[in-house]
């Protein structure tokens, strides 16, 4: 008997704490899987949206020029507001279905919009339960839009490729992974900078159409200020130990260029303050292995050579955080890798002083590089095959 | 009036044709006798009963006489066509007369003709016993003392259980001979219980070959069989088996106090004995194990368990019952280690996603989109596109078509098996998906829940299933994940509370005993199980030797 009542109370505990009106049909909803924000010139937002489609994929066009139809299983859908959630709502008057934003992967935001600000974007994201924390902001160069609509030919959700691109150059690092959390954290501080990753169309002869992220943008509070490229980024990737993977050309003391494969990379920042004044000491260790070597080096001779090699490797290294240091403290003279903050974790009493001209500070801030790279494995051949 | 008159005319001839009262009340004067006369029918069938019962109590102890026994047998016997009476003179001599009474097919004939007649009408080697006294007849084919019945009513229930009775001229009692032959089946592998290895046998319906399969494998003196008749029509014989010494005593104590306290008409199957002896009836699961193989119940005897044999049932019950005895098999222990403890593991994870699979996937689809993976969702969305019924009714549906088709399936005929197959795959896996009816992700949902619940060893397990299964899915359509969590709740308490005779029935999970748990996760090598499980003895018992290094 007491069982009895025990089940009864669970069931009733249930009903009345969750009910059965969160039930929402699957077929009812539309699943966003990635938006981007415009401004109108009236002052709107306009919000592109692209929405998993429940039909199954038209069979016709696989075979053609870039000028067929895709099959595809997303549609574009465009609405404005005067707010970003405003205008997501007004596609309720296109599209029959309700909006569902746990799915998105990533914001894709207008260069004008990036110019004009994007606090009111970052605000609304990181309030909305429903996106999560790790959705990526990526700048479009142009309009967002132009990026939503296109379907490329190598997945019939153009989402997905975009998502796969970032996910193999969060090891590469040719451009930062900056999800939401990133962006509102360096938002939120008082020295840091945020950044952002940066995505183009690309015209290819063969396949048409396709998606290329090239470099970072960077930003002062919330407006877009300049964009680093591709080396630069790298430099700054290799200062935050984000380059795990990816190739590092050096040219061969014989002739020619060496091609070195990177297998591994660390990197540890330590701050320290001589006389009143910060200096950051930035000790990179690398290894990697030898993929391809011109010219007629024997690298078998001697071990002389390969320490010789590891020293050019450095170099290399060394050139392009140099290249990273220069944009960020003199082109942009923005905090992009956060020295601020690991100066306040380690030294917080003398954060205090620093803290209020840090802006000035950080152009003249003295960054000592150490790069420590070896050279494991040299391939399958040792010499020269002629 | 004229059509009224000609109706008169048909009554009689002789009659007169005017008074149509009078006629009227002749017919009902009629109908009265006709009515008494039933009434009185039925007294005298009533009395003629009471005499022929009185008849029948008023000899309740066998005479000398033959003939007044042979009359009681044939009064007793009315209307039984498949009784046979034979006269028969013992050493051939006419003083001596005796009658064999027994039931048609149920005897052996050659035994009855080899060992009785010949013996009994053989002439007499020596005079040592007088021909018709009841010790040469009892020392000649060698009788018990307790197959010697005085009593009427032992004799014709003898007869009724397939002996044959000896009736002599001048001896007050009646001799029972046993040439028991009734017909019966062969010893065959059980349907339902497929080894893959390993003995093959399987009990039949007579109680006497399954006490013997099970002597044959259990050669000790502690073995104790003891017997009981239940059931006032059909007074069925029941075998209560166990070993004295390990089996606790309190135990068989209670298996006989229960069974002594069943007041039932028949005994047609274990089951109607297992009602009345389980612990709860409406506890989903079983608390009682049958089986149909002696090797199973030798194994479940040697741990403690008791075991109840039915007369007329290949079904054999084993008491006290544990939750984790339905998931194994006596096939994990004819195969290494290693394979058996992942052929266990496939069963318990079989079992634990066949109950919850259908709520947990339309609780995550209906409510909790966003932990849906993103390979998924697309899959999701397209294959739910056209379907017209909510989740929750088309799982509902197909889990109600398979139940349909798996009834269906044990009734159907051999010969149109093929044809109940095929229309079953196609009509409701192809074609019902084509027409837009269902989802081909529900249809593969549903489809491994039905073959998950296969791998359960124990029919009765497998078939406890379907209520948690539709009782989880109807709690998560409603309530999503919450509901799932809150039935699975109400499922774990109503299992942990739950005892079979007196042990606790999810024991050794809850409580939790750590020893025990080495024949429960994995299957451990049988030189390490030297303990027996102190679960069913409660007390400390030893199986065998530790294995030296």
């Amino acid at each position: 008997m007491k069982k009895i009542i025990i089940f009864l109370m669970i069931i009733i505990m249930m009903l009345l704490t969750v009910g059965c009106t969160s039930k929402k049909e699957i077929e009812k909803l539309a699943i966003i899987v990635s938006f981007g924000v415009d401004r109108t010139s009236d002052g709107k937002y306009m919000v592109s949206t692209q929405i998993l489609k429940g039909q199954k994929s038209s069979s016709g066009g696989m075979g053609g020029g870039k000028n067929e139809k895709q099959p595809t299983d997303v549609m574009s859908l465009i609405s404005t507001g005067d707010t970003v959630p405003d205008a997501l709502e007004h596609l309720s008057t296109k599209l029959g279905k309700k909006i569902i934003l746990s799915h998105v992967k990533f914001i894709v935001i207008g260069e004008d919009t990036a110019k004009s600000g994007v606090g009111d974007l970052v605000n609304f994201v990181a309030r909305e339960h429903e996106l999560r924390p790790n959705i990526i902001f990526l700048i479009a160069k142009g309009k967002a839009s132009e990026i939503l609509k296109t379907i490329t030919p190598e997945a019939t959700v153009p989402t997905n490729t975009i998502v796969a691109i970032l996910n193999l150059q969060s090891e590469y690092g040719y451009t930062p992974v900056v999800t939401s959390l990133d962006f509102s954290t360096a938002l939120a501080s008082k020295t840091a900078s945020p950044l952002a990753g940066v995505i183009a169309l690309h015209q290819d002869e063969q396949a048409g159409t396709l998606f290329k992220l090239l470099g970072t943008a960077v930003f002062n509070k919330d407006k877009l200020i300049g964009y680093m490229d591709e080396q630069e980024t790298r430099g700054m990737q290799w200062i935050t130990g984000k380059v795990t993977t990816g190739n590092i050309v050096i040219p061969s003391p014989d002739t020619g260029n060496i091609t070195l494969d990177i297998i591994q990379a660390d990197s540890t920042i330590r701050p320290i303050i001589i006389n009143n004044k910060p200096i950051i000491q930035i000790t990179i260790t690398e290894k990697g292995n030898i993929r391809e070597m011109s010219g007629k080096l024997n690298i078998m001779k001697s071990p002389d050579i390969i320490t010789a090699l590891e020293e050019i490797q450095n170099e290399a290294i060394k050139r392009e955080i140099e290249k990273a240091l220069y944009a960020a403290q003199q082109t942009f003279k923005a905090d992009i890798f956060d020295f601020g903050g690991t100066i306040h974790r380690d030294y917080p009493a003398d954060w205090k002083n620093f803290q209020g001209n840090w802006r000035e500070m950080f152009p003249d801030l003295t960054v000592e590089i150490t790069v420590n790279s070896s050279i494991p494995r040299i391939g399958t051949i040792s010499k020269p095959l002629y | 009036m004229k059509k009224k008159c000609q109706h008169i005319g048909k009554l009689s001839l002789s009659m007169a044709l005017a008074s149509r009262s009078k006629s009227s009340c002749r017919l009902a004067a009629l109908q009265t006798t006709i009515k008494s006369s039933n009434e009185i029918a039925e007294k005298m069938t009533t009395v003629i009963e009471h005499f022929r019962q009185a008849g029948v109590n008023a000899q309740s102890h066998v005479s000398h006489r033959l003939t007044d026994n042979e009359i009681y047998l044939k009064n007793v016997f009315d209307n039984c066509s498949d009784i046979v009476i034979r006269e028969i003179k013992i050493t051939n001599n006419p003083q001596y007369s005796a009658i064999l009474a027994y039931i048609d097919g149920m005897v052996s004939q050659d035994l009855i003709e080899e060992s009785v007649i010949k013996k009994l009408t053989a002439k007499s080697v020596d005079d040592a016993y007088r021909p018709n006294s009841e010790s040469y007849i009892q020392y000649l084919l060698g009788i018990r003392p307790e197959d010697i019945h005085e009593d009427l009513s032992k004799v014709v229930e003898s007869i009724l259980n397939s002996k044959i009775i000896l009736l002599v001229d001048g001896v007050n009692k009646g001799l029972t001979i046993d040439f028991k032959n009734p017909p019966a089946r062969n010893v065959e592998q059980p349907e339902a219980e497929l080894s893959l290895r390993g003995p093959k046998e399987g009990f039949t319906e007579s109680i006497r070959t399954n006490t013997c399969l099970l002597r044959k494998k259990i050669k000790n003196i502690n073995l104790k069989m003891e017997s009981h008749t239940l059931g006032k029509q059909t007074k069925t014989t029941i075998v209560v088996c166990y070993l004295s010494g390990i089996a606790n005593d309190k135990i068989v104590n209670e298996v006989r106090i229960r069974l002594h306290n069943i007041k039932i008409d028949s005994v047609l199957g274990s089951n109607y004995i297992g009602e009345y002896i389980q612990d709860s009836s409406f506890f989903i699961f079983p608390t009682i194990f049958h089986t149909e193989k002696p090797d199973v119940l030798a194994s479940k005897i040697l741990e403690g368990h008791v075991a109840i044999m039915v007369d007329g049932t290949p079904d054999v019950l084993t008491v006290p019952c544990l939750f984790v005895e339905f998931m194994k098999t006596l096939d994990d222990y004819y195969l290494k280690f290693i394979p058996a403890t992942i052929n266990r593991w496939v069963r318990y994870l079989s079992f634990l996603l066949s109950v919850t699979l259908p709520g947990f996937y339309v609780a995550l689809v209906t409510f909790h989109q966003e932990l849906i993976p993103d390979a998924l969702i697309t899959t999701i969305i397209k294959s739910r596109a056209e379907v017209p019924f909510p989740l929750m009714w088309e799982c509902l549906i197909m889990l109600f078509t398979y139940e349909v088709l798996r009834e269906a399936g044990i009734r159907m005929p051999r010969v149109i098996g093929p044809a109940v197959s095929i229309a079953g795959a196609l009509v409701i896996g192809q074609a019902g998906v084509e027409a837009g009816l269902g989802s081909t992700l529900t249809v593969v949902v549903i489809g491994f829940t039905a073959i998950a619940s296969l791998t359960i060893p124990s029919p009765e397990m497998a078939v406890s299933q379907i209520l948690p299964r539709f009782f989880l899915l109807l709690l998560s359509g409603t309530l999503g994940m919450l509901g799932l969590a809150g039935g699975t709740m109400i499922l774990f308490i109503n299992m942990i509370s739950a005892r079979s005779f007196g042990v606790p029935y999810m024991s050794p999970l809850a409580p939790l005993a750590v020893n025990e748990l080495s024949d429960v996760v994995i299957r451990a090598p049988l030189w390490t199980m030297i303990k027996r499980s102190k679960l069913i003895t409660w007390k400390q018992s030893q199986r065998r030797r530790p294995k030296l290094p």
